[in-house]
C-alpha cells in the first residue's frame, strides 16, 4: 500500500527546513463575525446519566417552552473553553462546570457574570451562590463498590487502601483533587480538618495504593462502566451515577463516610453572542419543579433550589448527598484551597502516576 | 524535434511551479505554518526563552516519558519483527490460495477502523473478559489475569496495528530474491537452515530496515493505542502533550514536547535513510 | 491446499494462520457481539438479538457524525486529488529543489500526528475554523496530500511522455492534452488515491479529538468519546458495520487493480 513508497532521503531535509521556511510566512488574523443566531443555544455538560437527566428536565421542556433548539456538547474542558474565549469564537453559550474549575475559570477571567436581572436567586441557597456561576447540584464523590465482587462491605477510605482484606482492583478519578483528600483521610486525618492539605502526606499514601489502581477513570460514566463489570471492585465515584446504575439493577453500593461534596455550576462562557439567552436557559434550569424532577426522579443528586426540596418526596431524599444524615459524613470540597494549586498539582500528579 | 517541442511548452520549469502553487500554498499556510507556530511558542513566552527545553530536561518525570515511549517502540518495533519475519517468510513461500488468504487478512486488517481495533481489544483483554475467563475456566489461573492497562495490552494493541509495516515491506523484498539463488546453495551442500541464514536472510535485510524503521516511527508519536490500552504508567510522549494542552493549559510547554518529538522522529529518520538507502527499496517495488 | 502443503511445514501453516487471526482479531469478536443484547457486554452473547442494530439506526447523534464524516471524507479527498493531480505533474517538469519540495509535500505523513493536530488546533482556532466541516476538511486535505502524490507519481512513472508530446506537438491544447491524454492514462493512479484519501479521512481520529468538538463530530471522534468516556453497547454493531465497510472498500480497491490489467 502507499504508506512504503513514502521513503525518500530529502523527506527529512524538507520538514526540518520545512519549520525554518515558515518563518517567511505573515500571521494574518481573520476575524469572521459570529452570526448571532438565537435559534439554538449550545450547552455543555459531563455526559452519561447526568446529561441525559438535564435533557430530560432541562433541555427538551427548554426546546418546548421557547421553540429554541438545544445543542449538547460533552466534556465542559477548561482548555476548551479557553480556547474559545480567547480566539473570541465561543461555541459554548451554557456550561455546567465544578466549583474548582469555576474558580481557576474567574481567574483567567473565561467567565460572564450572572446577570442577576434574569436569574433569580431568593430561593438559591447561599453556597451555591457566586458573581460568576450558579450552582446546579450537590453532587458527593463516594467510595462505591460492587456488592457482588466483595465478600466484605468496606465502610470507609482506610478499607479502600486496605488490600488484604478487600482484595481486588480499584479505580479512582485521573486527577488529584478528591484523591489526596481521600488518600489523607484513609491516613487517619481528621475529615474536617483537611485543609490546608498535607501534599506529601497524601502522596505517599496514594503511593500505597497505587500498584492496585487499574484503570484511573476521567469520566463519571467510566467509573459506573468499570464497576458495573466488575473491572474494578471498588471506585471513586459520582453518587448520583451509582444511583442511576442501582436503579437499573446494577448491585453498587456508596459509602458515605468520608465523600466529598462539592458543586456543579451553570456558568456562561465570556463574550458568547447568546448571553442573555444563555441567563434565561439558567433562570429556566434552576425552577424548583424541574430540578425536583431531575434531583427526585431522575438522578439523585441535591438541587440548589430550596423550594425544589417541597416536591421530593421523603424516601428519595435520604438518597441524596445534601441530606442531613448524610451530609455530616462528608467533607465539604475546597475549592477555594485547590484553585490556586490545581495546575502544579495535576502535573505533580502526572509525575507521581508514572513513576 | 526537441526545439519545437520547447517553442510549444515555452518555459517548462514556470509552468511547473505553476502547477505546483495551489498545492504548495495550501501546503504552507495549513500545515507548514502551524507547525512553525507551535516552534515559536515553545521558544517565546513572550520574549525569548528556553526555559521550556530546560524544564524538559530537568524534571525526571518528562525525561521518563521519553523513555517509556522509546521504549515500548523498541518493544513493539521487536515484537512486530519477531512475528513479522516468520509470517513473511511463509508468506512468500506459500502456495498462490494460501498466500492471498493470508495478504486479504493483512491489507483488510489494516482497513478496519482504528478505533474499532483498539476497541476490540479491550473487550478481549479486559477482566473478566474474553481471555481472563477462558484462563479461568481452562484453570490455567484460577485469579483473574490483568490484561488490559498495562505494558502488555499497549504492545499487543500497537502490534496488531503497525505488524502489516513489517510485514509488507519484508515480504516484497523476500519475494524478489530469485529462488535459486538459495537451491543453488542447496545443490552446494547447504542445508536448508544454512542455505537461509546463508543466502536468503542477508538478501532480506533492507527489508527488514524498512519495516524497522516504519514500524519504529510510526511508534514514536503513537497516540491513541497508549490511551485507550495503557495505564497509567504507559504514558507516551504523544500523550504528554495531549494532557499539556488539555489539562494543564501549558501551549508552551506542549509546543517544547513537539518540537523534540518532532527532532527525534526526524533524526531516526536520516539515520534509517543513510542505512537502509530507501530508493534502492522502492525500485524493488515496497 | 495441497502443493502449498507440500512446501510448508504443518507448524508454519498453523503459525500463519494464528497470525492472521490476530491482525483480525476485531472481527472475529465484535460481529458475534454486535447480535448480543445491547444492556451489557458479554462475550459470547448470550442470546441472539438485533437490538443493538435498532438502537444504531435510531441515533441521530451516530448518524449526524457518520454524515459529517462522510462530508469531510470527501471534500478532503477530492481537493487532495486535485490538489495531488497537479503536484505530481508538476514534478515532472524541472523545478528547483525538487527534493526539498517533494520531502516537503510528503512530510504530513511522517510528522507525528499529534504535532499537526495540536498545532493546527491552535491555528486554525484563530481563523474560527475549529469545530467546523471546512477546518476538518483542510486538516485532512492536507493529511491526505502524500497518498494521493505518491499513488499518481507512480502511474506517471510508467507513462510514456511521447504520447503527450505527440499530443501537442500535432496542435493539441495544454488543457486539451491534459483531459484527452493525460488524465485518462493516470486515472487509475488517481482512483486509489482518491480512495486512499477517503479512508484515511474517514478514519483519522488524533486531529479529530482537538477539531472536532461539539458541533463537526466526526464518527471517530464520537466513538473515541463514547470508548473513553461511556462506552455504549451499540459500539459491537457500529464496529460490525465499519468492517463491513472495510470489506467494501477492499473489494473496490481490488477491482480497480483489476482493470489496471
Amino acid at each position: 500500500m502507499g504508506k512504503k513508497k513514502i521513503s525518500r532521503r530529502e523527506f527529512l531535509k524538507g520538514t526540518a527546513v520545512a519549520t525554518a521556511a515558515a518563518a517567511v510566512g505573515p500571521h494574518i488574523f481573520v476575524r469572521k463575525a459570529t452570526a448571532a443566531s438565537n435559534k439554538k443555544i449550545v450547552i455543555c455538560s459531563y455526559g452519561g446519566s447526568y446529561q441525559a437527566s438535564q435533557r430530560k428536565a432541562f433541555f427538551e421542556p427548554f426546546e418546548k417552552a421557547t421553540g429554541i433548539k438545544v445543542v449538547e456538547a460533552t466534556g465542559p474542558d477548561l482548555a476548551k473553553i479557553k480556547a474559545q474565549v480567547t480566539s473570541g469564537n465561543v461555541e459554548w453559550d451554557v456550561v455546567d462546570i465544578e466549583s474548582r474549575i469555576m474558580y481557576t475559570a474567574i481567574t483567567e477571567n473565561l467567565l460572564e457574570p450572572i446577570d442577576t436581572n434574569i436569574v433569580k436567586l431568593n430561593t438559591i441557597v447561599k453556597p451555591a451562590i457566586h458573581k460568576y456561576g450558579i450552582g446546579n447540584i450537590a453532587f458527593t464523590t463516594a467510595l462505591t463498590y460492587n456488592k457482588k465482587q466483595l465478600k466484605k462491605a468496606p465502610k470507609n477510605w482506610a478499607d479502600f487502601w486496605d488490600v488484604k482484606n478487600f482484595p481486588g482492583p480499584r479505580s479512582l478519578q485521573d486527577h488529584a483533587p478528591f484523591n489526596l483528600e481521600f488518600a489523607l483521610i484513609a491516613d487517619g486525618v481528621n475529615k474536617d480538618k483537611l485543609y490546608p492539605l498535607d501534599i506529601d502526606r497524601a502522596f505517599k499514601k496514594m503511593s500505597q495504593i497505587k500498584g492496585n489502581i487499574d484503570a484511573w477513570w476521567e469520566s463519571g460514566a467510566q467509573s459506573i462502566q468499570q464497576l458495573t463489570s466488575g473491572a474494578v471492585v471498588m471506585s471513586s465515584a459520582w453518587n448520583g451515577r451509582v444511583n442511576v446504575a442501582q436503579s437499573k439493577g446494577v448491585p453498587l453500593e456508596i459509602v458515605w463516610d468520608g465523600a466529598a461534596y462539592d458543586w456543579d455550576l451553570w456558568a456562561v462562557p465570556k463574550g458568547t453572542p447568546r448571553k442573555e439567552l444563555a441567563m434565561k436557559f439558567i433562570q429556566f434550569a434552576l425552577d424548583a419543579k424541574r430540578q425536583a424532577y431531575q434531583c427526585g426522579k431522575l438522578i439523585a443528586y441535591g438541587p440548589s433550589n430550596k423550594l425544589a426540596y417541597n416536591y421530593i418526596d421523603k424516601a428519595r431524599q435520604k438518597q441524596l448527598p445534601t441530606y442531613p444524615d448524610n451530609l455530616a459524613k462528608q467533607f465539604s470540597f475546597n475549592s477555594k484551597w485547590w484553585q490556586p494549586r490545581l495546575n502544579k498539582l495535576n502535573e505533580k500528579w502526572a509525575a507521581w502516576k508514572i513513576s | 524535434m526537441d526545439k519545437k517541442l520547447k517553442n510549444i511548452l515555452m518555459h517548462p520549469t514556470a509552468k511547473g511551479m505553476l502547477l505546483l502553487t495551489p498545492a504548495l500554498v495550501a501546503l504552507f499556510v495549513f500545515f507548514v505554518i502551524p507547525i512553525f507556530r507551535m516552534f515559536h511558542l515553545s521558544l517565546f513566552d513572550p520574549h525569548f526563552t528556553l526555559k521550556y527545553y530546560i524544564a524538559f530536561f530537568q524534571r525526571p518525570v518528562y525525561i521518563r516519558v521519553m523513555w517509556i515511549t522509546v521504549k515500548i517502540s523498541l518493544i513493539v518495533t521487536a515484537v512486530c519483527l519477531l512475528v513479522g519475519y516468520p509470517f513473511a517468510l511463509i508468506l512468500s513461500r506459500a502456495g498462490e490460495k494460501l498466500s492471498k488468504v493470508f495478504l486479504v487478512c493483512i491489507v483488510l486488517s489494516m482497513c478496519i477502523s482504528l478505533l474499532v481495533r483498539n476497541f476490540s481489544w479491550i473487550i478481549i483483554l479486559q477482566r473478566s473478559g474474553i481471555v481472563d475467563s477462558f484462563l479461568m475456566k481452562v484453570g490455567i489461573t484460577h485469579r483473574h489475569v490483568k490484561l488490559l492497562h498495562n505494558l502488555f495490552s499497549v504492545v499487543v494493541g500497537m502490534a496488531e496495528i503497525l505488524l502489516p509495516y513489517m510485514i509488507l515491506p519484508i515480504f516484497s523484498v523476500l519475494k524478489s530474491i530469485d529462488p535459486n539463488l538459495p537451491k543453488a546453495a542447496q545443490t552446494m551442500g547447504a542445508r536448508p537452515v544454512q542455505a537461509f541464514w546463508w543466502v536468503t536472510f542477508p538478501l532480506s535485510l533492507p527489508g527488514v530496515y524498512a519495516g524497522f524503521l516504519l514500524v519504529f516511527i510510526m511508534s514514536l508519536g503513537y497516540f491513541i493505542t497508549p490511551a485507550l490500552l495503557g495505564g497509567a504508567k504507559e504514558m507516551m510522549i504523544s500523550n504528554m502533550i495531549a494532557f499539556q494542552v488539555q489539562t494543564v493549559l501549558n501551549w508552551h510547554f506542549a509546543a517544547s514536547l513537539s518540537m523534540i518529538l518532532l527532532v527525534a522522529t526526524l533524526v531516526f529518520y536520516t539515520i534509517f535513510n543513510k542505512v537502509v538507502g530507501l530508493e534502492k527499496l522502492e525500485d524493488l517495488g515496497v | 491446499m495441497e502443493a502449498e502443503a507440500k512446501k510448508l511445514h504443518v507448524i508454519e501453516i498453523v503459525f500463519g494462520i494464528m497470525v492472521s487471526i490476530y491482525l483480525i482479531a476485531p472481527i472475529f469478536v465484535l460481529v458475534p457481539m454486535s447480535f448480543g443484547p445491547a444492556r451489557f457486554f458479554s462475550f459470547p452473547p448470550p442470546e441472539f438479538s438485533v437490538e443493538q442494530y435498532v438502537k444504531f439506526f435510531h441515533s441521530g447523534p451516530w448518524w449526524r457524525a457518520i454524515r459529517i464524516s462522510f462530508e469531510v471524507a470527501v471534500l478532503a479527498s477530492f481537493f487532495a486529488t486535485v490538489l495531488g493531480i497537479l503536484t505530481s505533474l508538476a514534478m515532472r517538469y524541472k523545478i528547483p529543489a525538487k527534493g526539498f519540495l517533494n520531502a516537503m509535500f510528503i512530510s504530513p505523513m511522517i510528522v507525528p500526528l499529534i504535532i499537526t493536530a495540536v498545532a493546527l488546533y491552535s491555528f486554525l482556532s484563530k481563523f474560527h475554523l475549529v469545530d467546523t466541516v471546512p477546518g476538518l476538511v483542510l486538516a485532512h486535505t492536507i493529511l491526505t496530500l502524500p497518498f494521493v502524490i505518491i499513488t499518481v507519481s507512480a502511474t506517471l512513472k510508467g507513462l510514456d511522455p511521447s504520447l503527450e508530446q505527440a499530443a501537442a506537438t500535432l496542435g493539441a491544447s495544454p488543457l486539451k492534452v491534459f483531459f484527452k491524454v493525460t488524465l485518462p492514462l493516470i486515472k487509475r493512479g488517481a482512483i486509489t488515491g482518491a480512495v486512499f484519501a477517503y479512508m484515511i479521512s474517514f478514519d483519522e481520529t488524533v486531529v479529530a479529538i482537538f477539531l472536532s468538538s461539539s458541533h463537526a463530530i466526526t464518527l471517530p471522534k464520537k466513538m473515541w468519546d463514547s470508548i473513553r468516556f461511556s462506552i455504549e453497547p451499540i459500539l459491537p454493531a457500529l464496529s460490525t458495520i465499519l468492517i463491513l465497510f472495510a470489506i467494501l472498500m477492499l473489494v473496490l480497491l481490488e477491482v480497480l487493480s483489476k482493470t489496471r490489467k
